[in-house]
């Protein structure tokens, strides 16, 4: 008996040191495991690893910095270095959306920028604090299958997706950050009780619910959907594989909320204790050369003026004239978005 | 840590528990738990019986055949069955037509039943082995129907594994993440992710309702079985051995027998597995890496990523696997050597850690580290979250259970009079432990060690909410290039898992045959 409180004992002091005894041993060689003598940084993407990758395996090959990716969603992160606060290992964050970027400058956890870098990027591409910068272009599209639905029945504006006609035939992304962009840019134009009863009524009408932009295309071409609201350069992709990929996009009217223009952006944290190779880091993706990668690899819209857009991009001119008047700031509030859809049941 | 959820969550937002979305997810979890179980114990009863008890042709092969879904984790069977059709899938590819396999319920519904059918035929085989054939001879001789038989003495002496199969099978199938989001068929599971990953300040109350929920549906199957154990006795009143008898069956029914075999073993294993080799084939992997790289990394080879992720699995599952192992043994050790009531309460304890669906886990783990350490400690509960030392913790804890089974079998095998002989030859207790007791429970240990890295490497949600910044498991890669559509990065990850789960499975299976 005595043994076996002995044994029981073990067994607790074993638990305890499990909880207890390994994080303490652990944190002493976390903050850098890989740092190499260029040194090295963290960065929080929300972009999809798969769009941003190269870029960063090109910057660590050519500075020699060792980057450290944590890949999560814009929104979960945003709220990871909100919660992490100055405690935070990031050094940049790199946002699928302006409003994370936004919400972090509000929350005061951003390190200025350099102002030259600003020079070159054009207005629309421009946050009115400058506290942190756009990386990339892209716009909202009506994606549809041609071989079900005939161009010129197509829906003019993005409240036309409700209609009964439309029934089980819409793909949407609810959890995807672009889209919740576009349902804050809703929110300005058309106020937030509009909003909501879109949102309920586009799941009235049996909107399939997918997880992110790229299922919302394929299922484009396997005949699961004939219609869905991606962005622009998911198509481009499948296309660039397959010439012959049985879906096609187009704009709603001009102005209208669907047809949303906005960026990818980063900022350097202010608690970042690598700000320099942090700030290499933005120069970067602001090069020439990154710029050329994400317009002709990935399709993208480049913001640097100067560089050549991909040719299978429409102009900036047309890009412009089917923008709603949304201004990048007014992407801020994804809080109240995501109450919006946490209300309709989407979240 | 989830009483606390539900305390915090409780008065600060009005809506109530059961919300429009929450009860349809509801309705949706426990379709699709009633589902598989269905479908899996009308396919495993004929095939364990013909396992069992039959003189069907390469029974043994085929009971092994019938195993092997096992080492395909059910996100790697939702892959593959996502890869199969469609625009641009193998059925396309190969037979020119653009065929759309099943998603939502029925998708879900084949993968967890092809991943859980071999639980269901485990367990009922090994019931039906230890039925003793005689009392259904007596029950013949009364002049008993063979449905009688069978209603009457068979099935009541099978409930016991039956009933432990299907907690299994139901509990697998609400905590199940991977499949139920690839396929797109919204459960609880999926609710407490969606809601956790949300990122709105009141999604953790509202992702607690959702866990809390998950978590009472398990409570009910577990008190459902324990309701319908009640007053179930099966011992034996004589002494003496079973015997084996095997019914002879005639040439059409061993045909029969083998096409149940065959079809399963087509549907569960052949097809995923060719699916993957498909998508692994060299030729589409490079016309898809070379396309948008322009520049950049033209020429990556098939492999690229998979090292990484391979290195990053056996990071996280290693240290689990040794820690809950560690834990397993004083567990053990206590049940087999000082029976005791407290001993007793303690060896089903890491139960309540296997029964607990993960997401659930994994959520109850982020309040704590994020939200809930009082002031002075809040510094370490973030220094915890998404630390590595936590995700070992939460695996180990999670699959405590799959340890302590094993090695309390080995122990069983290692007589105490060993460890006595020991002591009376003046041996001290620790001496006597590392020299005669962990020798002898070795097979044991190792068997534990092994099952809960498999299992820890093929675990999908926790990883994906406890792992520290840039881990990529195999798991993690799998399931998110599938969501992304991106088929063939997808295979060598796939492979991955499969190769390795199967080797170790089969490797413990070679070493146990030596040790018999």
């Amino acid at each position: 008996m005595l043994l076996a409180r002995r044994v029981l004992l073990i067994a607790l002091l074993t638990l305890t040191v499990s909880v207890l005894g390994l994080p303490g041993c652990e944190s002493e060689d976390t903050p850098n495991p890989d740092a190499s003598e260029a040194g090295s940084i963290e960065v929080y993407c929300g972009r999809s690893q798969s769009l941003v990758e190269p870029i960063i395996e090109r910057f660590e090959k050519e500075t020699g910095i060792t980057v450290n990716v944590r890949y999560g969603k814009t929104s979960q992160l945003a709220l990871t270095l909100q919660t992490e606060g100055e405690r935070t290992d990031a050094d940049v964050f790199w946002a699928q959306d302006v409003s994370s970027l936004g919400l972090l400058a509000e929350a005061d956890l951003v390190a200025p920028l350099d102002e030259k870098l600003f020079e070159n990027l054009p207005a629309w591409a421009q946050p009115a604090s400058k506290k942190w910068i756009a990386t990339s272009g892209r716009a909202r599209v009506l994606a549809y299958a041609p071989s079900r639905v005939n161009e010129a029945d197509l829906p003019q504006s993005v409240f036309d997706l409700t209609d009964a006609k439309w029934q089980g035939r819409v793909g949407w992304a609810p959890t995807n950050g672009s889209f919740q962009a576009f349902v804050t840019a809703m929110r300005q134009t058309h106020g937030d009780a509009r909003t909501l009863e879109w949102l309920n009524a586009m799941k009235a009408n049996g909107a399939k619910v997918y997880p992110k932009n790229t299922p919302i295309v394929q299922a484009l071409a396997d005949g699961e959907i004939d219609l869905g609201i991606p962005n622009h350069y998911y198509l481009l992709r499948f296309q660039a594989k397959d010439p012959a990929f049985p879906v096609a996009q187009a704009f709603f009217k001009d102005g209208d909320v669907g047809n949303l223009v906005m960026v990818a952006g980063a900022c350097v944290l202010k608690e970042s204790k690598n700000q320099e190779n942090a700030d290499a880091f933005i120069r970067f993706v602001l090069s020439t050369e990154s710029q050329r990668y994400f317009t002709i690899g990935n399709n993208e819209y480049p913001v640097v003026s100067g560089v050549e857009q991909n040719e299978k991009l429409v102009s900036e001119e047309a890009l412009r004239a089917a923008a709603p008047a949304v201004e990048l700031d007014d992407l801020q509030d994804l809080e109240g978005t995501l109450g919006l859809l946490t209300r309709a049941g989407l979240l | 840590m989830v009483a606390y959820a539900f305390s915090v969550g409780g008065d600060s937002d009005p809506t109530p528990l059961l919300r429009g979305e929450n009860l349809t997810r509801l309705i949706n979890t426990v379709t699709l738990a009633v589902g598989v179980l269905c479908i899996v114990t009308l396919l495993a009863a004929p095939m364990a019986w013909l396992a069992a008890r039959s003189n069907l042709a390469l029974r043994t092969t085929l009971s092994v055949l019938a195993v092997l879904p096992l080492a395909i984790p059910g996100y790697v069977m939702a892959y593959a069955l996502k890869g199969m059709g469609g625009y641009g899938g193998m059925i396309s590819a190969w037979a020119g037509v653009n065929i759309n396999t099943p998603t939502g319920y029925w998708g879900a519904l084949l993968c967890l039943s092809a991943y859980n059918l071999p639980y269901m035929f485990l367990t009922l085989r090994a019931a039906m082995f230890s039925v003793d054939p005689s009392l259904e001879e007596a029950a013949f001789s009364l002049g008993r129907s063979r449905l009688s038989v069978a209603r009457n003495v068979l099935l009541p002496q099978l409930l016991p594994a039956f009933l432990a199969g299907s907690m299994l099978v139901l509990l697998h199938v609400i905590a199940d993440f991977g499949v139920v989001s690839l396929m797109r068929f919204e459960t609880l599971s999926y609710d407490v992710f969606l809601k956790l990953e949300s990122g709105h300040s009141t999604s953790r109350y509202l992702a607690s309702r959702s866990g809390l929920l998950l978590m009472g549906l398990a409570a009910v199957f577990i008190a459902m079985e324990m309701y319908l154990l009640r007053r179930v006795r099966l011992d034996r009143a004589g002494t003496g051995n079973v015997r084996r008898r095997r019914i002879r069956l005639s040439a059409l029914w061993q045909t029969a027998g083998f096409a149940l075999f065959g079809v399963v073993f087509l549907v569960s294993v052949i097809t995923p597995v060719t699916t993957i080799v498909y998508w692994a084939w060299p030729a589409d992997a490079i016309g898809a890496a070379g396309d948008a790289s322009f520049g950049f990394e033209s020429n990556r080879s098939l492999m690229y990523g998979v090292w990484p992720a391979l290195w990053d699995s056996i990071y996280c599952s290693m240290p689990a696997a040794l820690l809950a192992t560690g834990l397993a043994i004083p567990i053990a050790l206590l049940r087999a050597r000082y029976p005791s009531r407290r001993a007793f309460v303690l060896e089903r304890l890491p139960y309540i850690g296997y029964a607990t669906p993960a997401l659930v886990f994994a959520l109850s783990l982020v309040l704590v580290c994020l939200w809930g350490m009082p002031g002075p400690l809040r510094g370490i509960g973030s220094a915890l979250y998404q630390s590595l030392s936590l995700l070992v913790y939460a695996y180990a804890i999670h699959f405590l259970a799959e340890a302590v089974g094993p090695i309390r079998s080995g122990l069983y095998l290692a007589r105490p009079r060993l460890e006595e002989a020991s002591r009376s030859l003046g041996h001290g207790r620790w001496q006597t432990f590392f020299q005669i007791t962990l020798p002898l429970m070795r097979h044991g240990v190792i068997v534990s060690l092994v099952l809960v890295f498999i299992s820890c490497m093929k675990e999908l949600p926790l990883t994906m909410i406890l792992s520290p910044t840039g881990t990529q498991t195999l798991a993690m890669a799998v399931w998110s290039n599938t969501e992304e559509v991106l088929y063939d990065r997808v295979a060598p990850y796939a492979l991955a898992i499969m190769l390795i789960s199967s080797v170790l499975v089969g490797i413990l299976l070679m070493r146990g045959r030596e040790n018999n």
